[in-house]
């Protein structure tokens, strides 16, 4: 038996380490898009300003470039480390994305980056702006193809279990590429990139503004910002809702949690906005609904129904009695493959071989499982829904609240008066935190929603994990959360000091932090 | 005249190429040969029960 100690601490490293290097990779998302557009205006105008913006924040983005890769690489590794046991099972298809985006797109990222930051004097205008673009393409590719991978964790399709091989083996590539779980996420991960580098920008700016100082660049890093992160954030909560209608679809048992959906409800189904949940008694105790929204979040149309809590666990009570079926009829197939009785009745129950597999947390041989198994592991089919419900609204509330924010900021752009607006500045500045959270919040809801299973349905969390020593796992998370701990305070603290250095810190001369400057305050 | 980007794009063609033809050369020095052979009894170990099937393939009694 595997013991639960040894699961818990792997999916803690995991996730400590998912959580630490999605701190980084939004801001890298976002900013090189800013960039590009700072450095488009300085090739079509001249105006050397613009230069020096896309130079200053590249400078931002390279320490959060250079920080950021180093955590996500190790995220790699631990598929080999600690999930050997999920590597073999679906490696053939989760390992194709990643070594894509290795090749394709983090090479294109990482030999833009060094062009950009040191062919400054090297290249022509149009030449570095394809740079620019260039870094662009990479970034976003780069994070087409790990969601291709993240989406396919989700929603598996395209391949197909072998008997022989005991793994997961790739049907379809194009399957897995247009996985309509992945592109909705694709679209809605790489939205909430766009508006953390704006809220960055606006904020970092709204500080300089605040101050009074390099107004001219501040109010044109605002000026972009607040237009740009307004139709990022629209992009968020528009991709939001379609990335909510993949999931109603592939993933009901994270719906019904994020809903806190007990029963099911009449079409179209009311979206609770709040809810006093009890998880003992397996219902709310009080709840304020809207009626009708969620029916056509969740189903786009008013007569599908969208399946509560009880009654899905209720059809995977279901298919783990078929599961156990498909597991005996496998280990019959194993002992004989010429079976071909066993091979029909696997062929028959496939489909909720994972569900079978379930049982595995509680017993060694499945056909053995007791009642009272089989109902831990009905119930262990959907997550904790308190941290689900909440976890979730946070996430749309922040959305929601940015949004305020930048149509604030973008109207008061086209009516030039941000300047005179101090509560907008500091509402702005003091915001600054809250894309990173709804980011966190976001991969928390979808990777906590996701258990039991590592692939949705296919293989359980449980089983996927290496025969590790729990002290060699202890020692390894604290290593782990200590080195990140330091990368994440060396990187604060670069942060803090060139973004109070500001645009002074090109060392061009002409700003007002650097002393015998005017032109910060004449070019106002 | 002279275009002062063509030594630049010599040198960050020669640059790409030593790369390549070093990381080829660290692949087929250190790589080439590994394989990763698939076990699945190994697998099969994990996943399944020791016990095999009963008389009726599996199929419920």
């Amino acid at each position: 038996m595997i013991s639960n100690e040894l699961v818990d601490l792997s999916r803690l490293q995991f996730a400590a380490t998912a959580l630490y290097h999605f701190l980084f990779v939004p801001l890298t998302i976002g900013m090189v898009w800013l960039l590009v557009i700072m450095e488009s205006v300085y090739v079509m105008t001249g105006n050397v300003v613009w230069k020096d913006m896309t130079r200053f924040w590249g400078k931002l983005f390279g320490i959060n470039f250079a920080l950021g890769v180093t955590t996500g690489i190790t995220l790699e590794f631990q598929f080999g480390t600690n999930w050997a046991y999920y590597s073999h099972y679906v490696g053939d298809i989760f390992g194709a994305p990643l070594a894509i985006e290795g090749l394709m797109a983090f090479f294109l990222e990482s030999t833009m980056i060094g062009l950009f930051f040191f062919g400054w004097d090297r290249l022509s205008k149009p030449q570095h702006l394809l740079v620019t673009v260039l870094m662009a393409v990479g970034t976003n590719l780069s994070a087409l193809w790990i969601l291709i991978a993240n989406g396919w964790m989700q929603n598996p399709v395209g391949a197909e279990f072998s008997d022989q091989t005991m793994r997961m083996e790739m049907t379809d590539f194009w399957a897995v590429l247009f996985n309509p779980d992945a592109q909705a996420k694709f679209v809605h991960t790489v939205s909430a990139g766009y508006t953390t580098g704006a809220m960055f920008v606006m904020s970092i700016s709204s500080w300089y503004l605040l101050k009074k100082r390099d107004v001219a660049f501040a109010k044109r890093s605002f000026r972009v910002a607040a237009a740009f992160g307004l139709a990022s954030v629209l992009s968020v909560i528009v991709l939001g809702d379609e990335s909510g209608y993949t999931v109603g679809e592939a993933q009901q048992t994270k719906m019904a949690a994020m809903e806190a959906m007990w029963e099911t409800k009449p079409a179209p189904a009311g979206l609770t906005l709040l809810a006093d949940i009890n998880e003992a008694e397996q219902k709310n105790n009080w709840e304020v609904e809207v009626p009708w929204v969620m029916g056509l979040i969740g189903t786009r149309s008013v007569t599908k129904e969208i399946p509560g809590i009880h009654d899905i666990k209720a059809k995977n009570r279901e298919r783990i009695a078929s599961g156990v079926v498909a597991v005996t009829a496998l280990e019959a197939l194993r002992a004989n493959r010429d079976d071909a009785a066993a091979k029909q009745v696997f062929e028959r129950h496939k489909a909720d071989l994972g569900f079978g597999l379930l049982l595995k947390k509680y017993v060694v041989d499945v056909r053995q499982a007791t009642p009272e198994m089989i109902t831990q592991a009905v119930n262990d089919t959907v997550p904790q829904v308190t941290p689900m419900f909440w976890g979730f609204r946070i996430m749309v509330g922040l959305g929601f609240a940015m949004l305020l924010l930048f149509g604030l900021a973008f109207y008061s752009t086209l009516k030039s008066n941000f300047m005179d607006k101090p509560w907008l500045l500091k509402a702005a500045l003091w915001m600054l935190p809250a894309p990173w959270l709804a980011c966190e919040l976001g991969w928390f809801v979808a990777e906590y929603g996701r258990q039991p299973w590592t692939i949705y349905g296919v293989l359980p969390t449980h089983l996927s994990v290496s025969t590790l020593s729990v002290n060699s796992l202890y020692g390894s998370l604290a290593g782990f959360i200590g080195f990140y701990t330091v990368l994440l305070v060396v990187e604060m603290f670069l942060m803090v000091k060139f973004a109070r250095m500001g645009p002074g810190s090109l060392g061009t001369g002409r700003y007002q932090s650097e002393s015998g400057s005017s032109f910060a305050t004449a070019h106002a | 005249m002279k275009n002062p980007n063509a030594s630049l794009i010599t040198k960050l063609t020669l640059v790409v190429l030593v790369k390549l033809v070093l990381l080829a050369g660290l692949w087929w020095a250190f790589f080439h040969e590994q394989r990763v052979t698939v076990d699945a009894k190994l697998v099969s170990d994990q996943f399944l029960s020791s016990s095999r099937a009963s008389d009726n393939n599996g199929e419920p009694p």
